[in-house]
């Protein structure tokens, strides 16, 4: 009858208990593994059809607790490694799917900047509010509304939070329509607004729904697009974009139109709380990449950001990595202290790949300041921005978006300070060599709370 | 009298047959006003009953959404509640019970002096005490689990190898389970849990605070439920919450006021925990003889009737077989099934309808799905037939019974008793035994007429639901009369 705590129910009926009391041991333990108690085999008795009368006249025993205390105390105690029930599971397979999840999910956030790429050409000359602008707002929604999906996906279904994200892009719509429309921009701002902000709720919902493998054809489809618009031009690919822009958020949203009779969930204070948090470090995130790279993008050549572009996979293998060896640690150790050592073995081998960002970014400064080639102070920013993006990726993952929010706001206050300082102080300095030089001196500041982070069995929990 | 009646689940949320008794009940005794309690999954949509204007509130209590604020100063309580839940011993029982009190009671420490309700009531105040925290939310219950595991394996308790994944989901279960010890009760003068477990936990929390009394009835026996739907976690969580459950069962059957099972069947597994034998009282259940006639007579066929829902625990398998050896002697037997497939058993549905085709039964089962009334399904047979593995005290027996229908069934939790001579009882699992029984009443009609008067009568005489009410009422009454202050800790009045 009691229906509030879940809990599968054993299927007494399909094979009763044998006949002779010399089997009824091997059937309890069959049948219930670890027994906990007599109570437990006098309970899995009785809903075989033993009852007192049973117990007497077909096992001999005077009452079924008195079967169930014999037959426990001949079933024994299975082996601890038998009893802890971890299912073996094909190693190979297992990382497999791992890998494929996370560059998956990478693809995804790298959809945009290729897309950037590809329509270049119509970003120039765009003003602020269909262009950075709506990028800081954009991201920072994102960021924000993803973790209030996450809430209600748990706890009212992804119906809910599919429903909950449109409404909340809706919202982002709406608000900056009405801006647009105030700055009075042209018909190709708007159209740049809109894909920006497609891709964005697309990105969030595909992630908080679990359709990135429904979604990723159609964003595949608009790298092609956009490969096509920076190569052979004309109205084919913008066609095939416009289409693909549309077909993402249809597809990444397809869950809010279910009815799974789940329709109220309203965010606690410390949800929204942490939402704003987490929307703030998206913010910072997207200003520190304004400042460092898109500010001095249009002189300087493409490859230039290439280490972002790879940043983002390998942040994501990096993480996906970090969290499947937390969680298999958990479900292999059964103490406090060895799990620690166990994360500790971790952090350090996430460390050691968190600095190689530092050290190719100082190498790379280096060889910029002897060779004064601003294409190469692009590279060492590039670089370090990768690992300071990773490093917040981490911070925010880890349960820690203030701290996200605040290593990325101060050290975009610090590059700004910086652009403003550096031709004063050094003069000949360029702008992009004074942001490398903040990154440089920031990146500890960084890393060694992300480091912590990751060894805090709390964050596992 | 304001009577809380708590569930778990069921009334007035979900129908079936815990609902129709709850209903029965709330509306045979229009002298009491009463306080639906139930706990819930998550917040539920409308009852899915009419309720009558004696019921004054209806709370549910989720266990499953939302977590309210935790209660301060938990964490030493719930490592003093985990630590005596692993032991078996009367040590372990008391400090089970201290632990569990504790958590029900405000903290001293969280009183205010500035705040009238800690002042005038603190058990009653929303912000400072008890009701609206969630007792356990917040603390480190893994952590905790994990410690106390492994102290109690160092003092020579058997319990299997516990990983941290396993102590995630046992404290996340067992955070949950507890959070009806925060509900929020309105004013009553006693508490009827319609079950142990977590139904008992709001009733614990009310004698605590306020020194109301509490009766609990078990329709099943919650612990044994509990002990059946504990086989899909891995074994150390399963072991865990068992050993929460047996913990709490054993308290609840020790501090109620009376246990009302509704079989002796169910009095063994209470007495065997711990309910003193001089404050269990069986009551069965009862049914209106008016809604259940004596049938004017009976089909000419020799038609086995049965009616239930189709699930593993009413076998009808061995009821399939029984047939096919029932028409070895009287080749013109039919089976008339009645009742629906609940979702989830289509699977066993199906198994019984291939062993219909296996036997060669085709023409001669009928799957008639749900009815309106049992009698209906008890008017297509010449006899009522019950062949399941596990009965509390089946409402459809006496149902049989009360409409004079002969009937066989198995011996299984309350059903000899219920039965007594007024039918044919045979043992479970058992195909050929049912068809003898079977055959002996299809046969012979005086014999069939005369079990099924003597079933008539006793069912008149034992299972009408005027006298369950009255024993109801009667308990209530009792209960009422000797309530007294149960505890010597301070107890707040009703606020």
């Amino acid at each position: 009858m009691s229906q509030a705590v879940p809990g599968a129910q054993r299927d007494p009926a399909d094979a009763g208990p044998p006949a002779t009391r010399a089997q009824l041991p091997a059937y309890a333990r069959a049948q219930l593994g670890w027994i906990a108690d007599t109570d437990e085999v006098a309970a899995l008795l009785e809903a075989g059809g033993v009852n007192d009368r049973v117990a007497e006249a077909r096992y001999g025993a005077p009452s079924v607790f008195a079967l169930a205390h014999d037959v426990r105390r001949v079933a024994g105690v299975p082996a601890q490694s038998a009893a802890l029930g971890v299912q073996p599971e094909s190693e190979g397979a297992r990382r497999g799917a791992m890998v494929s999840d996370a560059l998956m999910r990478a693809s995804l956030f790298l959809t945009p900047a290729a897309l950037a790429v590809g329509a270049a050409r119509w970003l120039a000359g765009q003003p602020w509010q269909t262009t950075t602008g709506l990028l800081v707002v954009g991201w920072s929604t994102a960021q924000a509304l993803s973790y209030m999906g996450f809430c209600a996906a748990g706890a009212a279904g992804v119906a809910v939070a599919a429903r909950r994200l449109a409404l909340g892009f809706g919202a982002l719509a709406a608000a900056w329509a009405v801006l647009l429309a105030v700055a009075g921009v042209d018909l190709r701002g708007w159209l740049v607004s809109g894909a920006q902000l497609a891709l964005f709720a697309a990105n969030a919902a595909a992630l908080v729904t679990g359709r990135e493998r429904i979604v990723l054809p159609a964003a595949a489809c608009s790298w092609v697009a956009a490969a096509g618009l920076a190569t052979v031009g004309g109205p084919g690919p913008v066609v095939l974009l416009g289409l693909t822009l549309l077909a993402m958020p249809v597809l990444a949203y397809a869950p809010a139109v279910r009815r799974d009779g789940r329709t109220g969930w309203r965010p606690r204070r410390a949800q929204i709380v942490t939402a704003a948090a987490h929307g703030l470090a998206g913010a910072g995130q997207a200003m520190l990449f304004i400042l460092v790279v898109l500010a001095e993008s249009a002189h300087l050549p493409m490859w230039t950001a290439l280490p972002l572009l790879a940043g983002i996979p390998l942040t994501e293998l990096m993480l996906t990595w970090h969290w499947q060896r937390a969680a298999r640690g958990r479900a292999r150790l059964s103490g406090q202290r060895p799990f620690l050592r166990h994360l500790t073995r971790g952090a350090i081998a996430g460390a050691a790949a968190l600095l190689l960002p530092l050290a190719a970014g100082l190498a790379l400064a280096a060889r910029a300041h002897a060779t004064a080639r601003p294409a190469l102070w692009a590279l060492a920013a590039a670089t370090l921005l990768a690992g300071v993006q990773a490093l917040c990726l981490i911070l925010a993952a880890h349960r820690r978006p203030a701290l996200a929010a605040a290593t990325a706001w101060c050290l975009a206050s610090l590059v700004v300070a910086a652009a403003f300082l550096a031709d004063g102080l050094v003069p000949g300095l360029p702008a992009i060599a004074a942001g490398t030089a903040v990154l440089l001196f920031g990146y500890p500041f960084a890393f060694v709370p992300a480091v912590s982070a990751m060894i805090d069995p709390w964050s596992h929990r | 009298m304001r009577v809380a009646l708590i569930n778990e689940g069921t009334y007035p949320y979900v129908l079936g047959g815990v609902s129709t008794w709850c209903d029965q009940l709330v509306r045979g005794l229009p002298e009491v006003t009463w306080h639906l309690v139930t706990v819930v999954g998550t917040a539920p949509g409308e009852p899915a009953l009419p309720l009558p204007d004696t019921v004054a509130s209806l709370t549910p209590v989720p266990v499953w959404g939302p977590a309210d604020p935790p209660r301060p100063g938990a964490a030493p309580l719930a490592a003093r509640l985990l630590r005596a839940m692993l032991g078996d011993g009367p040590a372990d029982a008391a400090a089970f019970r201290a632990a569990l009190r504790a958590l029900a009671l405000p903290d001293a420490a969280a009183r205010t002096r500035w705040c009238r309700r800690c002042r005038s009531a603190p058990s009653a105040c929303g912000r400072h005490g008890p009701p609206g925290h969630h007792p356990l939310h917040g603390v480190p219950l893994a952590e905790i689990l994990c410690e106390v595991w492994d102290l109690a394996g160092q003092g020579g308790a058997q319990l299997p190898r516990l990983s941290l994944r396993d102590a995630d989901e046992a404290a996340m279960l067992l955070e949950h389970a507890l959070r009806p010890l925060g509900a929020h009760l309105p004013p009553t003068d006693l508490c009827h849990a319609n079950a142990n477990g977590l139904s008992a936990l709001v009733a614990l929390a009310a004698k605590w605070r306020w020194g109301v009394p509490f009766l609990l009835t078990e329709h099943g026996v919650y612990l044994r439920e509990r002990y059946l739907a504990a086989g899909s976690h891995p074994p150390a969580v399963k072991v865990a919450l068992l050993r929460f459950h047996r913990a709490l069962a054993r308290l609840a059957y020790a501090e109620a006021a009376v246990v009302t099972p509704v079989s002796s069947f169910n009095r063994r597994w209470e007495e065997r925990h711990g309910a003193p034998p001089g404050r269990v009282t069986v009551i069965p259940n009862g049914v209106a003889p008016e809604r259940f006639p004596p049938l004017p007579g009976e089909p000419a066929d020799p038609v086995i009737a049965w009616v239930g829902r189709v699930d593993p625990l009413k076998d009808l398998h061995t009821l399939i077989k029984a047939l096919a050896a029932v028409r070895r002697e009287i080749p013109a037997a039919r089976l008339h099934l009645a009742g629906p497939v609940p979702s989830g058993n289509e699977v066993y549905a199906e198994s019984c309808h291939r062993l219909v085709e296996e036997l060669g039964l085709a023409g001669a089962v009928t799957f008639a799905g749900p009815v309106a009334s049992s009698r209906d399904a008890f008017a297509q047979g010449q006899v009522a037939a019950l062949s399941s593995i596990s009965e509390g005290m089946p409402y459809t027996v006496v149902e049989a019974m009360m409409c004079r229908r002969a009937t066989i069934s198995t011996d299984v939790g309350g059903v000899a008793e219920a039965v007594g001579d007024g039918g044919l009882v045979v043992p479970p699992r058992d195909p050929e035994a049912f068809a003898a029984a079977c055959v002996k009443l299809l046969r012979d009609r005086d014999y069939r007429e005369s079990v099924a008067d003597r079933g008539h009568r006793r069912a008149l005489a034992n299972f009408t639901l005027e006298r369950c009410l009255d024993a109801y009422r009667r308990q209530y009454r009792k209960l009422l009369a000797e309530a007294a202050p149960v505890d010597a800790v301070p107890v707040e009045a009703v606020p």
